[in-house]
C-alpha cells in the first residue's frame, strides 16, 4: 500500500491483512438481505475493533495512539436498521 | 419447575431449498451450531443463541465462516445482515414469508452464482507505460477505464471494473473501504469461475490487489436494476 506524506497514522497501519478484515466486517455488516423490523446488537467496551459508519478498524494500541490527538474517535456507532 | 428460558433464533442467510445441502456441522456465534429451518420453499441458516451477537470480529467473522461453509458445499446462499434475531423458528418463518416472494425471485435468477471481491487502492503507482507498438495494441475501452482508475486521487462513485471483465460479471457494485480501498463486488456464474480468475489476472491494473471468493452473495442479496445484469437464463 501506497503511503504518501498526508497519510494519517491509521493509514500508516493499515496492511493488506486488515483491507480483507475491513472488507469482511464492511460486507457482513452493511449488506445482506434484511428481513426484520430491528436488528439487535450488543456492543462490547472492550473490543479489540472500532467501528463507525465509514468501517473503520484499528487495533488497540493504534487507537490508544490515536486517543493521544485531539480529534480522535473513540466511540463505537451503532446503527439500527428499520428498512425490512 | 422452571420454565424454560426462551432461546432466540439468530439468521445467517437464505438459500432455495433444493440448496439445502447437509453441510457438516458448522459452529457459528458463541460456538452454537448452525442449521437449517424450512419456511415454505426456502430455508433459512440460522441457529439457536443465548442472546443478540455482540458486533466484534469474533462474532463478524463467526457470521460469514457460517455461510462460506454453505457456498463451499456448492450452495447458493443470500447473507442476512449481520445482527438479526427472531423470538423463535416461527417468528423467523413469519418473517421469511413476508418477503418470501420477492427473495425466492431472487435466489432464482442467482442460482448458480457466487460473489467474487476484488481489493484495490486506486491510487496505487501505475505501472510502466508501454508504448503500443501497433494499432491493435492501442488502449481499450477495458484499458483506458482503468487508467481513469489509477490516475484517479479522488473518489469517483463510477469506478467500474466490469467493461474489462465482460462477459463473466453478470453485475458489479462498488463500496469504498477505508484509506482509499474500493471492493469491487461482482455477481459471477460458479461455471465461469475460472475463466473470471484467468481475466482478473490478464489485467495490469489489478497488480497489488486481492482477489475474494467464492463467497455468499452479500452486495447482490437484494435485488439491483435489471440494466446491471445480464441474466442469461436460458444457458443454465
Amino acid at each position: 500500500m501506497t503511503n504518501t506524506s498526508n497519510s494519517n497514522a491509521l493509514d500508516e497501519i493499515y496492511e493488506p491483512g486488515q483491507i480483507v478484515l475491513s472488507d469482511l466486517v464492511n460486507r457482513v455488516l452493511d449488506t445482506g438481505v434484511v428481513i426484520s423490523s430491528a436488528i439487535t446488537i450488543s456492543i462490547a467496551d472492550i473490543d479489540l475493533i472500532q467501528l463507525d459508519l465509514r468501517l473503520l478498524i484499528s487495533s488497540v494500541a493504534a487507537l490508544e495512539q490515536r486517543n493521544a490527538r485531539p480529534d480522535s474517535d473513540a466511540d463505537v456507532s451503532v446503527r439500527a436498521d428499520t428498512d425490512a | 419447575m422452571l420454565a424454560p428460558i426462551p432461546m432466540p433464533t439468530y439468521l445467517y442467510g437464505l438459500t432455495l431449498t433444493r440448496n439445502a445441502l447437509t453441510a457438516a456441522t458448522v459452529s457459528g456465534i458463541d460456538g452454537t451450531p448452525a442449521r437449517v429451518v424450512p419456511c415454505e420453499d426456502l430455508m433459512a441458516i440460522a441457529a439457536t443463541v443465548r442472546t443478540g451477537p455482540t458486533r466484534n470480529v469474533e462474532s463478524i467473522r463467526a457470521h460469514d465462516h457460517v455461510l462460506q461453509r454453505f457456498v463451499d458445499a456448492g450452495a447458493t446462499v443470500a447473507a442476512a445482515r449481520f445482527g438479526q434475531l427472531f423470538s423463535d423458528d416461527g417468528d423467523l418463518c413469519a418473517y421469511v414469508a413476508d418477503h418470501a416472494a420477492s427473495t425466492r425471485r431472487l435466489l432464482e435468477s442467482r442460482d448458480g452464482c457466487v460473489e467474487m471481491r476484488l481489493l484495490l487502492h486506486p491510487n496505487d503507482e501505475p505501472p510502466p507505460v508501454e508504448r503500443p507498438t501497433t494499432d491493435a495494441q492501442l488502449t481499450g475501452p477495458g484499458t483506458a477505464y482503468l487508467s481513469a482508475l489509477r490516475a484517479s486521487t479522488a473518489a469517483d462513485p463510477r469506478l467500474s471494473l466490469r467493461p474489462a471483465l465482460a462477459p463473466f460479471v453478470l453485475a458489479e457494485r462498488v463500496h469504498a473501504i477505508h484509506g482509499g480501498w474500493y471492493a469491487f463486488a461482482h455477481l459471477v456464474r460458479r461455471a465461469d469461475l475460472a475463466a473470471y480468475r484467468e481475466a482478473v489476472a490478464a489485467l495490469p491494473a489489478i497488480a497489488g490487489g486481492r482477489l475474494e471468493g467464492p463467497l455468499p452473495l452479500y452486495s447482490f442479496a437484494v435485488p439491483t436494476e435489471a440494466s446491471e445484469e445480464t441474466r442469461g437464463s436460458s444457458d443454465r
